[in-house]
């Protein structure tokens, strides 16, 4: 066995202190190899892009439009392939607007927030929206419209089925 | 000349607990092809398990397997699409993976790029297969 000083004598590392002292330094070493491999497991492994779910159900087919029965008013917002953004109620209160696009063609996804909320603060009972999207319209704008909608109608139903 | 390992150590213990921390926080498992960017957008709703809908530039994959290699640029083909929308070969493969795996629940794991036709197209599949619950995958940016 080799030692520090070469003499062979493995006490020779402990200098004069006896074999059952309590003084003696911790051997790192292998730690150190410990922390390293799992730390490069742990990196490989972690998924540091955080996956989440943004709920959306489907329009139900047929003549009767969805959350006709979740307030006194329907919510559709429909979004154009210009990026003008299309909002329209129907039932006891009918009307609509339009959201024009911001230069550059894209959508003004705060009017669009704020419009909603005054529709929200006229009916309270709001619970459900027609999402409806031209075909060519990116599936990045549906979910970022998706997202500003559910700040103030829960829930959005997918439509143009 | 000694090497003072004392401080690699700490530095490492912080290291090793910061990554654990943060180990598996990934709400759902999903790992989308090479080259497919999901979008952004926060969220709130809890994890959930399901159906895995991957929707590529050129293939659909279904639990990460491919279910179609014939779409380009998104799309489906013309004569692949049925009058209610629905693609006939995606419905045909989810069917074989409605008698393997039961439940109702479809996640979407579609390219920020996608038209909304791809979306509806593949969304009508799985409805008329029996799959009626939506989830979007996208990723959370906090």
């Amino acid at each position: 066995m080799s030692t520090i000083d070469g003499s062979g004598d493995p006490l020779a590392r402990l200098g004069s202190r006896s074999p059952l002292s309590q003084d003696f330094d911790l051997n790192l070493a292998p730690i150190i190899d410990c922390f390293v491999v799992l730390i490069a497991f742990v990196m490989i492994s972690t998924a540091f892009a955080s996956i989440g779910i943004l709920e959306a159900t489907m329009a139900a087919g047929g003549r009767t439009p969805t959350g006709a029965a979740s307030g006194d008013v329907r919510l559709r917002v429909d979004l154009s392939a210009d990026g003008a953004i299309g909002i329209e109620l129907s039932g006891k209160e009918s009307g609509g607007f339009i959201v024009p696009a911001l230069p550059g063609g894209r959508r003004d996804d705060v009017t669009l927030s704020r419009k909603l909320g005054e529709v929200k603060k006229n009916w309270p009972g709001l619970k459900q929206a027609r999402l409806v999207a031209e075909n060519t319209v990116a599936y990045k704008d549906v979910v970022s419209s998706i997202e500003v909608i559910r700040r103030t109608v829960p829930g959005v139903a997918l439509d143009g089925f | 000349m000694t090497l003072q390992i004392t401080s690699m150590a700490d530095i490492f213990m912080i290291i090793l607990v910061f990554l654990l921390k943060t180990y598996g926080s990934g709400a759902i498992d999903v790992t989308p092809s090479p080259g497919l960017i999901i979008p952004r957008a926060l969220t709130g709703s809890a994890p959930v398990e399901g159906l895995k809908l991957e929707i590529g530039e050129k293939t659909v994959r279904i639990d990460g397997e491919i279910a179609i290699a014939g779409i380009r640029d998104y799309k489906f083909k013309s004569d692949d699409l049925s009058a209610n929308g629905a693609s006939k070969a995606l419905v045909s493969s989810l069917q074989r993976k409605k008698q393997e795996k039961s439940g109702s629940q479809v996640i979407v794991v579609a390219d920020q790029r996608a038209p909304y036709s791809t979306i509806k197209a593949v969304l009508a599949s799985a409805a008329v297969t029996g799959y009626t619950d939506f989830k979007l995958a996208v990723v959370n940016p906090n």
